[in-house]
């Protein structure tokens, strides 16, 4: 599946003054790619991802989806940024959630569910509570939710936001194993360059108010890679190119007037 | 914190103690303070007799009779309040007009309607028991983090699954609060309304007690309020002990 971004607008109602989210984004990826989408806080990227699964809907422009989807699998599935496991469901109720809604027996379900939280490592945690793990682990069952019913479209929103570096370098091969296995459409949202370099096929450079994308990268590390093989100064390259043309907004966001 | 019951329990022994002394020497009024023993002995035979089981009988079926009929609509009410904002907002005005009233003070009114037999006294405390329920339901609704419905959008749940995997189990404890405050509520206005116009019930027995200076047996039905009070919130703890495996408010 590809999808094509045609001129996606969004404007925000605030008290003090409308904030433009989106303006005229215009993008699209190729069949079953890994795109990343990096671009400082605010700039608009998970807007444009929620517009892209659909939970929330743009001002003007269309989102078209090549093919148009078959609908034994669901279009699309997100991983949130944020803690989004039900507290009151096991990991193996959370992760059979994901199916849902595509006519199988709970049986069925549960035993697709175990599938995939094997595959995520975790399969000692099935009957436990997400409060009995830590986010790292909880992460990985968001993971194992969206890819189990093996969606065409996988949303990812800065998943790996919340987890401390070294568990980020042990979660990013997890999800490039996983993904080498179903290469489903993959969007990718983060503010960490150089992960966005590491796992993408290309990365779309994003700068905000108004949302908008300055650039797309194509990278050129081939797969299946190894993030620990990889070549240093080719990353460093690209890192500090996307790195100028963001540079002046990121010191703008934070209050730092531009070098 | 861990109870360590012996010192309360320790405390309690050598008030009681204490107590029992000063009555049989006399040096406390036995009238207002009747020794230990005597309200034992009374609590026993008024079990006995089944005087004690036909009041708190009559009691208890109010609370819970009440509880039905003013809990469960508030249940539905309070939790489609909590998740429409719609519903909420043309609701809202009455529920803020409504609750602030005294309860008991609709007891007339009541009776008016009902007549003056045990529908008023139910009616009224139905009315008790309903806001503090009501509250609850839909504050519980409304604590849910929204991500959750986000999640329950993206896969595509219909609304009777947003309701039964999402808002029913995520309010679940502040419902479970609900209940609590709600049974004790009616427990509160049900003694209330038997002080003043009932003919069997625990709050009669206290009212007669003390209508015959029989002060140890006034007593003795204090106690066993106490005791039911204690026994219903013992098991409410553990039907939400049941109920609710996970632990509440522990999402980073």
């Amino acid at each position: 599946m590809r999808i094509v971004c045609q001129n996606l607008s969004k404007t925000f109602q605030t008290h003090n003054s409308p904030i433009v989210a989106l303006q005229d984004v215009t993008f699209a990826t190729e069949d079953s790619e890994f795109v990343c989408i990096v671009g400082p806080s605010g700039c608009g990227k998970t807007t444009l991802l929620k517009i892209i699964a659909g939970l929330q809907a743009p001002d003007s422009g269309n989102i078209i989806f090549e093919p148009a989807g078959n609908h034994k699998r669901p279009n699309n599935a997100m991983v949130f940024q944020e803690d989004s496991l039900f507290p009151w469901m096991t990991v193996l109720d959370n992760v059979a959630f994901g199916l849902g809604s595509q006519g199988l027996g709970k049986k069925e379900r549960r035993q697709r569910a175990r599938t995939f939280i094997e595959k995520v490592g975790l399969m000692t945690f099935a009957n436990s509570y997400p409060h009995e793990l830590s986010m790292g682990m909880r992460q990985r069952v968001g993971i194992a939710r969206a890819f189990v019913a093996r969606p065409h479209t996988l949303l990812m929103d800065e998943p790996f936001g919340s987890v401390d570096a070294q568990t980020r370098w042990i979660l990013q091969e997890e999800l490039l194993n996983i993904w080498s296995e179903h290469h489903n459409l993959v969007i990718f949202i983060t503010h960490d360059i150089e992960e966005a370099v590491l796992l993408g096929d290309r990365v779309l450079v994003m700068s905000g108010r108004p949302g908008e994308i300055r650039e797309e990268i194509t990278i050129p590390f081939e797969r299946p890679r190894k993030l620990s093989n990889m070549e240093q100064s080719q990353i460093r390259e690209i890192k500090w190119h996307i790195w100028n043309l963001l540079e002046d907004q990121a010191r703008k966001s934070v209050g730092l007037s531009s070098s | 914190m861990r109870y360590e019951y012996w010192l309360p329990s320790l405390i309690l022994l050598t008030a009681i103690g204490c107590w029992e002394w000063a009555a049989r020497r006399e040096v406390i009024s036995t009238l207002f303070f009747p020794a230990p023993s005597i309200i034992v002995r009374t609590l026993i035979r008024s079990f006995a007799s089944g005087q004690m089981i036909a009041h708190s009988g009559a009691t208890l079926s109010r609370i819970f009779l009440a509880f039905l009929i003013g809990g469960l609509p508030a249940t539905i009410i309070g939790l489609a309040m909590g998740w429409s904002h719609r519903f909420r907002s043309g609701i809202d005005p009455f529920v803020a007009a409504a609750h602030p009233l005294p309860k008991i003070a609709l007891l007339p009114l009541a009776m008016i309607f009902f007549g003056i037999g045990e529908s008023s006294k139910v009616v009224t405390v139905a009315a008790a028991a309903f806001f503090p329920m009501l509250i609850n339901c839909m504050a519980g609704v409304q604590q849910i983090n929204f991500v959750h419905f986000e999640v329950a959008q993206n896969f595509r749940a219909n609304p009777w699954k947003v309701f039964t995997r999402v808002v029913w189990p995520g309010s679940l404890p502040m419902v479970i609060t609900g209940a609590r405050l709600s049974i004790n509520v009616a427990f509160l206005i049900t003694i209330s309304i038997e002080l003043v116009s009932a003919t069997k019930g625990l709050g009669v027995m206290i009212w007669f007690a003390w209508e015959t200076l029989r002060t140890e047996e006034l007593y003795a039905g204090l106690i066993v309020i106490a005791a039911l009070g204690i026994g219903i919130n013992f098991i409410l703890r553990r039907l939400r002990m049941h109920l609710v495996p996970w632990r509440p408010g522990h999402e980073s």
